[in-house]
């Protein structure tokens, strides 16, 4: 107000509105649906300055593949074309989303950045809204498990984080990389970090079978508080995190649910290592072991089998999705570099201290780790680790988030909602006595329609949750 | 500005007159409670707190016309008297449409402009809302000849700006 107080104006005509301050075109603009203040940057130069922000509260789906790119809007039940294979682009070919925030979204690009003699992946983030990429400077080898950001990349103030052998850091204002290695001794198991208005939240299935427990985060008590109800709302998570608000009494107010189809490859990866992967009682002497490929770029978890006698290590599966994975042969280079683990008076392998999942929160980056199970901050100015208490008296499992080929759970799936599609539609599917998944039912939310987006799978498109731009 | 003891003595001295001047000369009398709801002239008349006789004060808005107080002043009036009643905010804002929907466009900013610069932030946000409804899916050109604004883009500029986000511009309603 005092601002614009002091925008003195000499006097006052007819057809005034040309002399109204940039803060009050701000502010009109700001009601405006996102589309039209889009559009109205084109209306003169003080308008482009004018910031985009949403007040919808549901984010936008993207949908893509190399060629196209569509928006979707969920509240408006409307469908954007940002563009389509007549431009013959290939901006994101082979790329695959790793975050989404104030109208961006971080992507890993196709492995083809040769350094050092390896192929390493680009890093990049790409607009819809603006339809402008921003390119990352490579670095070194990538073999990117997660990654996030802290702010939007035009801003100096952002820092993207990238989970590799170590974190590695960012910083756009420096333009400079830099390792941050990872917290000293953590302990084992799974759980989800997300965000929700400003916190830290946790969630997961309590091992002993009373159920999925959702906390938060006190930083300044430096503890975690159980939260009894999402307050009608659903999660979906996976490259990025989504909140949405439902109906009351809907079947899916309060649940939590995985979605993305480059999400599921992670964590059928992750659900392999999770089990702890024993050695056959009748042969002692072999392990089978988790691997990652230490050298290879390539991002991929592979099952060994380690013959203690003459110290060899078979490949036994690739759990890559990968077609030209060629790296299985090789092996790690050293089996002293693995971790070995007494679980209940047997050996199993574990290796790699590996990282479940990133979220950045007012200046901490929070992590997950399932090898060993702890959660640790980041201090991202200090560049401090704190470890994190864990919830109390309770150990957290992996949450059961069913995904479509999960077939060797099938006794979750009879009871489970699957989402097959991250809008606001799930499909029910149940199991019969062969183990074939049987669609049962589309259950539809308030929101959008099915077909809306159908054709969008039926072209093979990747989707992400695309949180709007906002205020700089 | 922070406030003042003569603020929070507002309530007992409504009954008082101040004298607004507006910037074609025209002095407006009206009730102290309703004056301190314009920020400059909240300022003045904490300046001249010394002054025995409110009535003898004459607060001067030379960037607001007669003709914008005279329509100002009534709301603002108005709007106290339901502020100070636990009321419903659905009869505020039933108030406020009926304020709202007969203002032509070119009075709809000039209000603006005033509210802006008397801070009467509450009338300011409805005016903005109904600013954004009235250009709402509205052609780029049309939101320049509403606003009276130049184009100051080279078509250049202006083709690019399109080609963007092209989906944005698709859909627009007749003007």
């Amino acid at each position: 107000m005092a601002g614009g107080i002091k925008e003195k104006k000499q006097k006052l005509e007819r057809g005034s509105w040309s002399d109204l301050p940039l803060e009050i075109i701000n502010s009109i603009v700001s009601r405006l649906y996102v589309v039209y203040q889009i559009r109205f940057r084109g209306v003169c130069k003080r308008w482009r300055a004018a910031d985009i922000q949403s007040s919808d509260k549901f984010p936008w789906l993207m949908g893509y593949n190399s060629h196209s790119c569509y928006l979707y809007d969920p509240c408006h039940k409307q469908k954007y074309t940002v563009f389509n294979s007549d431009k013959n682009r290939t901006t994101l070919l082979g790329a695959r989303p790793l975050d989404s925030k104030h109208g961006w979204v971080l992507f890993e690009g196709e492995k083809n950045v040769i350094s050092g003699g390896r192929k390493c992946s680009p890093l990049f983030f790409y607009s819809p809204f603006a339809d402008q990429i921003i390119n990352l400077p490579a670095w070194r080898e990538f073999s990117i498990a997660k990654a996030t950001f802290s702010a939007t990349p035009v801003s100096p103030d952002c820092v993207i984080f990238v989970t590799w052998e170590a974190i590695v850091a960012y910083n756009v204002a420096s333009q400079n990389w830099e390792i941050l290695s990872y917290p000293p001794s953590i302990l084992f198991m799974y759980k989800y970090l997300t965000e929700y208005n400003g916190s830290l939240l946790i969630f997961g299935k309590v091992v002993d079978g009373s159920g999925y427990r959702v906390f938060t985060f006190n930083r300044s008590q430096m503890d975690w508080f159980q939260i009894e109800s999402l307050n009608d709302r659903v999660l979906f998570t996976g490259a990025s995190c989504l909140w949405v608000p439902v109906e009351k009494g809907s079947a899916f107010a309060n649940t939590v649910h995985w979605f993305g189809r480059y999400s599921y490859i992670r964590d059928v990866c992750r659900e392999f290592i999770r089990k702890p992967v024993e050695s056959d009682s009748s042969k002692i002497n072999d392990l089978i072991m988790m691997g990652r490929k230490r050298v290879a770029a390539n991002f991929g978890f592979y099952l060994l089998n380690y013959v203690s006698q003459t110290k060899q290590i078979l490949p036994v599966k690739s759990l890559d999705n990968d077609q030209n994975n060629n790296s299985l042969s090789t092996g790690p280079a050293k089996v002293e570099d693995m971790l070995f683990e007494e679980v209940a008076g047997r050996k199993i392998v574990l290796v790699y201290v590996d990282l479940e999942n990133v979220v950045y929160v007012n200046g901490f980056l929070y992590c997950s780790f399932f090898s060993p199970t702890a959660i640790c901050a980041l201090n991202a100015a200090s560049g401090k680790w704190e470890q994190l208490p864990y919830p109390p008296s309770c150990r957290l499992e992996k949450i059961r988030l069913i995904d479509l080929d999960d077939r060797e759970r099938g006794e979750d799936l009879k009871t489970q909602y699957i989402v097959l599609w991250p809008v606001l539609i799930a499909v029910i599917y149940a199991v019969n006595s062969s183990g074939s998944l049987l669609k049962v039912a589309h259950e539809k939310l308030p929101g959008p329609r099915v077909r809306d987006y159908e054709d969008w799978e039926d072209k093979g498109l990747f989707s992400i949750w695309i949180r709007h731009p906002v205020r700089r | 500005m922070a406030s003042s003891s003569s603020s929070s003595s507002c309530s007992s001295s409504s009954e008082k007159k101040i004298t607004l001047k507006s910037s074609d000369g025209e002095a407006l009398n009206v009730e102290k409670n309703v004056a301190l709801e314009f920020e400059p002239a909240k300022g003045f008349l904490e300046d001249n707190s010394e002054e025995a006789d409110d009535e003898a004060i004459v607060v001067p808005l030379p960037n607001v016309s007669a003709a914008v107080l005279s329509e100002l002043i009534p709301y603002v009036k108005q709007r106290l008297e339901l502020s100070a009643k636990p009321v419903q905010k659905k009869l505020i804002k039933a108030f406020d449409d009926q304020f709202t929907r007969h203002l032509s466009d070119d009075k709809l900013g000039e209000l603006m402009l005033a509210a802006n610069y008397l801070g009467v932030n509450y009338l300011l946000d409805v005016l903005c809302d109904v600013t954004a409804d009235r250009i709402k899916n509205k052609s780029v050109e049309y939101v320049r000849e509403f606003l009276g604004i130049q184009n100051d883009f080279t078509p250049e500029e202006e083709a690019e700006l399109r080609a963007q986000c092209p989906w944005a511009f698709e859909g627009v309603d007749q003007d």
